[in-house]
């Protein structure tokens, strides 16, 4: 199996124009995870696109750490429910049509 | 190019503090920011006006700019040209202003026009929108892998359909999304199938379901009956004192299962006893005789 790509939160953060405090934050906040190797912290690379979501968020909307969470928690089950409306939409059509 | 009236975006009169623009900014941005609303390009195209006029009007010496030359912002322009062109000759190259290094396409053309390029302050990247397209099949057309074309936005892509794909089914192809800004990545196209049933089968998962009619004589008695299924004819035999809407099992003859080649559901076939009618006087006889039995 091969080995997740891992991004160093230095070069993330220089990058991003970040603190890396906001960053080792979120990981207290259990907002994301991190790879510690050696004395380096790094990002699996899977987590990058949530990421940079979270900071979008922090930077344009000035939302703190719980602001965040809160949004992405409704996103997340907004998108939860609207699967499940899909998924009751397919069962009536398979019943009226069956009718 | 149009004349863009950034307090009427930000919902602001022309006397408005610094304060009340922050605050305007904002309110709108949440409203709109595209991370939430995914999927709407309205709310990307309205968050985007939005920081333009933020850019503009919480900086003071834009302000004053935009301000300045309002409507006749094309005079302004020419106006401006026409004092660059002085300086360079004075200055050996005069001042570069209003410059970043920030790519111009979250601008429109009249801010670009006006302030000569993208804004000063730090962007955050933006993946590009997702697009979304919606792909009609039949239930026959999803029996079989193929491939097919389909054209979004003047491309031409081509693309594998699995069998066994399901009605209201959504595939993501990476990347064939709108371009990202700020050197984002671009967004993903959606494709979701919208797969009318063209076959007499009612279709639940990966089974599929058939009424067939048979006749008293066989239901009673028993017989063999062949019906037309996906995978082709087949013969069914049907027991003796069949009653009516006995289901039976196919195995394998129901519809493909989702990238697994070679598997397929099941069929379910009922059985709807159909009564004779217009009965004969003979057959009204043995009926009778059959009922004093």
């Amino acid at each position: 199996m091969a080995a997740p790509k891992l991004i160093a939160v230095k070069e993330f953060c220089l990058h991003h124009q970040v603190k890396t405090d906001l960053i080792l934050e979120m990981y207290d906040h259990e907002m994301l995870e991190l790879v510690w190797i050696k004395r380096t912290v790094y990002i699996p690379e899977k987590n990058l696109s949530q990421l940079e979501k979270m900071i979008r968020l922090h930077r344009d909307l000035q939302l703190n750490l719980e602001g965040i969470q809160t949004v992405l928690q409704l996103l997340n089950s907004l998108e939860k429910k609207e699967a499940e409306l899909q998924k009751l939409h397919k069962l009536l059509e398979f019943y009226t049509i069956a009718e | 190019m149009e004349y863009i009236d950034y307090y009427k975006i930000l919902e602001l009169p022309r006397t408005a503090t610094a304060d009340e623009i922050k605050k305007a900014y904002r309110k709108l941005a949440r409203k709109y920011h595209p991370d939430i609303n995914p999927n709407d390009k309205e709310a990307n195209k309205k968050f985007q006006e939005i920081n333009e006029a933020n850019e503009v009007l919480s900086d003071p010496e834009k302000r004053k700019k935009y301000d300045k030359y309002g409507k006749d912002w094309q005079h302004g322009e020419a106006y401006e040209q026409a004092q660059k062109a002085q300086q360079q000759s004075y200055d050996f190259g005069g001042r570069q202003q209003y410059t970043g290094d920030f790519e111009d396409d979250r601008f429109s053309d009249f801010f670009s026009s006006l302030f000569g390029g993208g804004g000063g302050r730090s962007k955050s990247r933006f993946r590009g929108s997702d697009l979304t397209a919606s792909l009609q099949l039949t239930l026959t057309d999803v029996f079989k892998t193929h491939k097919r074309t389909i054209t979004i936005n003047g491309k031409n892509i081509r693309i594998t359909i699995p069998a066994g794909i399901e009605n209201g089914q959504q595939i993501k192809l990476k990347g064939y999304g709108e371009p990202g800004t700020n050197g984002g990545p671009d967004g993903d196209l959606f494709i979701t199938f919208s797969i009318t049933n063209n076959t007499p089968f009612k279709k639940m998962a990966n089974d599929l379901y058939l009424t067939k009619e048979i006749d008293l004589y066989t239901a009673v008695l028993g017989g063999e009956l062949t019906i037309d299924t996906m995978h082709g004819k087949i013969k069914l035999k049907v027991k003796p004192e069949t009653q009516n809407n006995t289901r039976i099992r196919v195995k394998g003859k129901g519809a493909p299962l989702y990238k697994t080649e070679g598997q397929f559901g099941d069929l379910y076939v009922t059985y709807s006893v159909k009564l004779p009618e217009n009965l004969t006087d003979k057959q009204r006889e043995l009926f009778t005789q059959l009922s004093k039995l």
